[in-house]
């Protein structure tokens, strides 16, 4: 079923929308849930909190054109909430590794999140992205969006680790510069 | 600001940037996958080629015979290589073996170079092998088999072969063997001589024969490799 088709049963309060986001998005909802918290349990919860928030949410949203961005979207965010507010799970590898690569970009002691909204921030890193050339925008998403190891990337793009790590290391250290150039003292 | 409020941000990039990546998930997801079933099919390929490829190795290797109710093992002085049994199609003890059966070799005693053993004789040879093709051959045959190989397949070959040529062969003993083409029944009982002088075994049964240097010059590998040459009378075949 089309997106569109399925967010007009959001729409139309209809469940069976329910039935088909899980048939069409269910297993990258949990992959990338998976992904971060590292816990199938945790995982099928968040995914299936996902359906019930985007239940909530739309209507008033309308994410026709970009149903799954908006579904990933929540999941990751509730899977890292989930981990946040687990200390036991806060310190899953895969959270902690990404945390401290993205830590990179905001150096020490830095007060960004007073500087920038949520919003702001997200819009700088927008900005970022889109001045990157695709293949390392996509790259960095697949990282630090979609959460994928290292391994899988590189396997993805066909090439190595090392140099994956590399792209991703030479972008931490961009965004770094990037900030600093939009005005924040990072 | 922590990396992990950094990561949940990132999370509000714009959703079609979101979605280019996810497709070429998609994308490079499904080219993963081609690729994967090539190097599976490949992989299958290499497998069923090898498999016939070890199938005919070992056809060839069983099929050389050697004269009736004997037993041949062989190395080439130089050969140093710890694996090279594994082209033991191309060792020039073999071939020189094949152009032997050829000339008049009868009866159908298959050549078995695989088992394990020990032999002391000065010097403690212990070498484990392929024993697939063994089973069938008695244990201190396959000991004596293994012995050799052992000796031969020494890094101290040469050294041990002075030992040997010191220690277990008289002076005319050698003087003989390294007549080439020498005559096969004064071999033979040259090597009975040797073997009841020498070898540790309490069996008449069983004949070391040493044949020396190779018998056929125009052999380039054998010329080059000096193949040294032991055979076992079968105990079933004396």
């Amino acid at each position: 079923m089309e997106d569109s088709q399925i967010v007009d049963l959001y729409l139309g309060r209809d469940e069976t929308a329910l039935t088909e986001t899980a048939q069409k998005y269910g297993s990258l909802l949990r992959s990338v849930s998976r992904r971060i918290t590292e816990d199938e349990t945790i995982a099928e919860e968040c995914e299936n909190d996902t359906y019930l928030e985007a239940w909530n949410t739309i209507p008033p949203h309308e994410p026709r054109s970009y149903l799954s961005a908006y579904l990933t979207r929540i999941v990751r965010s509730l899977s890292i909430n989930r981990c946040v507010e687990k200390n036991r799970l806060k310190r899953k590898t895969t959270l902690c590794v990404l945390s401290d690569e993205l830590e990179e970009c905001l150096a020490s002691g830095d007060n960004v999140a007073e500087q920038l909204e949520g919003k702001e921030l997200a819009e700088t890193i927008n900005r970022f992205l889109r001045e990157q050339p695709t293949e390392k925008r996509i790259i960095f998403l697949h990282r630090y969006y979609f959460c994928e190891d290292i391994r899988s990337i590189a396997s993805r793009f066909d090439t190595t680790g090392g140099k994956i790590k590399l792209v991703l290391f030479r972008m931490r250290k961009d965004l770094h510069e990037y900030l600093k150039k939009e005005g924040y003292q990072v | 600001m922590t990396g992990t409020e950094l990561l949940e941000r990132i999370g509000y990039v714009d959703p079609d940037l979101i979605q280019e990546a996810e497709r070429a998930l998609s994308k490079k997801g499904k080219g993963m996958l081609r690729r994967q079933i090539i190097a599976a099919i490949t992989a299958a390929c290499l497998i069923l080629l090898a498999g016939v490829g070890a199938a005919f190795g070992l056809l060839s290797r069983t099929n050389v015979t050697a004269p009736s109710g004997c037993l041949m093992i062989g190395s080439p002085i130089n050969s140093r290589s710890p694996n090279y049994y594994s082209k033991v199609n191309q060792h020039s003890s073999v071939k020189a073996l094949e152009a032997w059966s050829k000339n008049g070799a009868d009866g159908d005693p298959t050549i078995r170079i695989s088992g394990s053993g020990t032999l002391r004789f000065g010097i403690e040879f212990v070498v484990t092998f392929d024993s697939a093709i063994a089973s069938d051959i008695p244990e201190e045959e396959r000991a004596l088999i293994a012995a050799f190989i052992g000796w031969t397949q020494s890094p101290d070959y040469e050294r041990t072969y002075e030992c040997y040529q010191q220690e277990f062969v008289q002076k005319e003993v050698l003087d003989k063997i390294e007549r080439r083409g020498g005559d096969y029944e004064e071999m033979l009982q040259i090597a009975a001589n040797i073997y009841e002088t020498t070898l540790p075994f309490d069996s008449t049964e069983v004949v070391f024969r040493v044949m020396g240097y190779a018998s056929d010059e125009s052999d380039s590998a054998v010329q080059r490799n000096r193949s040294f040459f032991c055979a076992l009378r079968s105990r079933t075949n004396p």
